[in-house]
């Protein structure tokens, strides 16, 4: 066991060990690239779940019925072991994004449905009236207003995938949580390991809180102001 | 807070999220520090029992054993584990039985290389044969028996590489098992290849078969399993280690498993005098050493050119 | 591609059935522990003296903000270790999954539970009061039982969530489900049938999870009224 406590100049020589830094940008490269899949997926599903033709909302709620109720670690050994028995062999990383994406895009397509419903319907008759297209009133009225809604779960899923991906490690990604399991199957120290590691994720986890936040705060100050809802008011005008 | 300027007041109910996570932080480090200053004092107590009259007590004995490491601890198609590690365990188990005609009981639990040395000190194995090496670092967490068996650290090639020497996967893809000696070696031999770790070997030999790297680095022993179970594999000439093979106990501060160790080492020496680790290494390592169980002819077994 | 070979799962049965009894004994174990504790946290944070609320709430938030895996490889690896050799106990890997996924869940289960607690308003509060309830007793009979019924389809959403999250297990070796099918398939080589079967297992397991609580999602209301008139009457 090891018997010395974690110093600051012991965690910082540790963190910024080249393969120690190239897993922190692993696991960010990775909570960026999911993240912006994720949504895509959420969106799309959402989308598909509201809309009228059955088997569009068939389809949407089988993926995230399926994909919500299983484990993410099975759906990523699916995807790089499973895939790989029967003879198709992709990317760890791939997989990992692969993975990721439609995990997470599955409790997205709920938020975002529940965030566009939450903007009264009259809102979108009013503007269909006005004479925008259905796809102009979606993405100038719709969105927008139902972006505020979704910002706060939009961010708890965004750390949750960042919480997710150290699931990759598993599959030969060398991320963060890769790092702190061989520091403690190989080195024995598990102690040092994991207080770096949660120092890191609690890091991460901040960080999309803080950026959330902030753009909150920059839609309520109208600093950041969708050009969607510029351009409505200017029509409104 | 009447005198803090407006524009820092709390405003929404995330800011308090980002307060509370970023002071959480803080403690954090307080808390861990406590916890990790008692895990390095309270380590290596133990059971205040002597280990080896409560195993002859119990009249039974439960080992760590590896269930992927084909020909020292496998899983036969039957279902029962089989393999090197598990005949000499049961060997053990009789001789160090306080009565010969009725050898003491052992229950076999699956081990992992990342978890043979956790799994030992968390107590509910007497000893560990799991294909591990003896080296100093394991020998700060566990105690080791005298060595049973001499492994080589070794890298093996899809039959159709055109590896014939190490140096020519200086920039492969090697792929290696997480907590095991191998890593490190071979890091040091091809600084420059690329390398993925896999949690079990089998998994890893799974990734190797699958093309997914250029050549797979373990014990010789565990290897040999391997390309005796395809046979389109080859294993390249250079060894790059010694991997004296130890069973593991757990260390105490109170010496109460001394007495099993030096039982157990009083019974490996007989076996070592009276052939039985010889006939062990025979039955279970001949038929994949000299490929015989592939029926081709065997692989070049020059000396490795490091010790 | 290769033929599918689906009956590697009949003749693993044996090997899967313990391991699905294992993951659903401690999904039970899990479930019953980190409900107490929660409860325990949640109502500490929500109701405790300042002092300690603010320690439940960084514990809480600390624990919320790191990966599951992250936190069983620190209570298997170290915590563990040195609670063993404190006390010369023993502990089995088990032990470490259900410690460590116990801690884990009961996090998220206070929040959930603090949000409940919240949603008694304040009439509701003082109704209890003036029946003369002690606060104990108030705690008892009136916030938990309508904290409780309020939060429903959360803490079932958490127990899906928990579930799944004991797959993590088979990483630190315990032999459940998922161990057992990797057991499994690296025996039979077909990865991918087995993996297939094993999500639909814990499919099957959690999407009943979720039915159970849509049907709380829309019972729910008739009963908080029910139990606040039960205690003014």
């Amino acid at each position: 066991m090891e018997h010395a406590l974690v110093t600051a100049a012991d965690f910082f020589r540790t963190v910024v060990r080249e393969d120690f830094l190239a897993a922190i940008g692993m696991t960010v490269f990775l909570s960026l690239v999911s993240g912006f899949f994720a949504i895509l997926a959420g969106f799309l599903s959402a989308f598909m779940g509201m809309s009228a033709i059955r088997p569009l909302r068939w389809l949407s709620s089988v993926y995230i019925e399926l994909f919500r109720n299983t484990p993410l670690l099975i759906q990523l050994y699916i995807y790089y072991k499973g895939l790989q028995s029967i003879g198709i062999i992709l990317d760890p990383v791939i997989c990992g994004i692969l993975g990721l994406s439609l995990y997470t895009g599955a409790y997205l397509s709920e938020v975002f449905r529940s965030g566009l419903l939450s903007v009264p319907a009259n809102q979108l008759d009013a503007g269909l009236a006005m004479g925008l297209s259905r796809f102009e009133a979606y993405g100038l009225i719709l969105i927008p207003q139902a972006f505020r809604v979704i910002l706060p779960p939009l961010c708890n899923q965004m750390i949750n995938l960042t919480k997710n991906s150290s699931l990759v490690a598993f599959i030969t990604v060398e991320d963060i949580f890769y790092m702190v399991y061989k520091g403690a199957v190989d080195e024995f120290q598990p102690m040092k390991y994991f207080v770096i590691g949660a120092m890191l994720y609690v890091t991460l986890t901040l960080t999309i809180a803080a950026v959330t936040q902030l753009l909150d705060w920059l839609i309520d100050r109208r600093i950041l102001r969708f050009p969607a809802i510029a351009s409505v008011q200017e029509v409104a005008a | 807070m009447g005198h803090i300027p407006r524009i820092f007041t709390v405003k929404s109910r995330q800011e308090s999220t980002v307060k509370r996570i970023g002071s959480s932080a803080l403690i954090l480090a307080i808390m861990l520090a406590a916890v990790a200053m008692l895990a390095a004092c309270g380590g290596g107590a133990g059971p205040a029992v002597d280990q080896l009259s409560s195993v002859r007590q119990r009249g039974k004995m439960v080992a760590g054993v590896k269930f992927d490491s084909k020909p020292f601890g496998y899983l036969d198609t039957d279902g029962e584990v089989k393999g090197y590690d598990i005949d000499l365990i049961r060997e053990l188990a009789r001789r160090i039985s306080a009565n010969p005609d009725k050898p003491v009981d052992v229950e076999f639990q699956q081990v992992l290389s990342s978890t043979r040395i956790i799994g030992l000190n968390l107590g509910k194995l007497d000893l560990v044969a799991a294909t591990m090496t003896i080296t100093p670092e394991r020998e700060e967490m566990i105690d080791f028996t005298d060595p049973y068996y001499i492994a080589h650290q070794a890298v093996i090639v899809p039959e159709k590489s055109s590896a014939r020497l190490l140096d020519d996967l200086s920039d492969g893809t090697i792929l290696y098992v997480i907590g095991t000696t191998s890593e490190k070696n071979i890091r040091k031999r091809l600084p420059k290849a690329r390398f993925k770790g896999f949690k079990s070997s089998v998994e890893a030999f799974s990734a190797l078969k699958a093309g997914r790297g250029s050549a797979m680095t373990s014990d010789d022993t565990i290897l040999y399993g391997f390309i005796g179970d395809t046979c389109t594999f080859r294993m390249l000439p250079e060894r790059l280690s010694d991997e004296p093979y130890g069973m593991g106990i757990r260390q105490t501060d109170d010496r109460s498993t001394e007495s099993f160790r030096k039982a157990i080492n009083k019974a490996l020496e007989d076996m070592r005098g009276d052939g039985t680790l010889k006939a062990l290494e025979e039955k279970w390592m001949g038929p994949y050493r000299d490929l015989s169980i592939c029926e081709e002819p065997p692989a070049a077994d020059e000396p490795g050119d490091s010790p | 591609m290769r033929e599918f070979h689906f009956e590697d799962i009949l003749m693993g049965s044996d090997l899967l059935l313990h391991g699905l009894t294992i993951t659903i004994g401690m999904s039970v174990i899990v479930i019953v522990l980190s409900l107490l504790f929660g409860t325990i946290l949640g109502v500490l944070r929500h109701e405790g003296p300042v002092w300690l609320a603010r320690i439940v709430a960084l514990v809480v938030e600390f624990v919320r903000s790191i990966p599951l895996i992250l936190f069983m490889v620190f209570v298997h690896y170290g915590l563990m270790y040195a609670i063993n050799s404190m006390l010369g106990r023993d502990s089995s890997f088990l032990e470490s999954a259900i410690i460590a996924l116990t801690l884990f869940e009961a996090a998220y289960i206070a929040e959930i539970f603090r949000g409940g607690l919240r949603s008694i308003q304040t009439t509701e509060r003082e109704a209890a009061s003036s029946l003369g309830l002690t606060y104990m007793q108030r705690l008892w009979f009136v916030f938990l039982p309508l904290a409780y019924s309020r939060t429903i389809p959360a803490l079932i959403g958490q127990f899906i969530s928990l579930v799944k999250d004991t797959s993590l297990a088979s990483i630190i070796g315990v032999t459940e489900l998922t161990r057992q099918g990797e057991i499994l398939y690296q025996n039979t080589f077909h990865d991918f049938e087995v993996l297939v079967f094993i999500a639909l297992v814990y499919f099957i397991i959690c999407f009943s999870l979720s039915r159970l609580s849509r049907r709380f999602e829309f019972g729910s209301r008739p009963e908080q009224t029910l139990t606040v008139a039960a205690v003014q009457g």
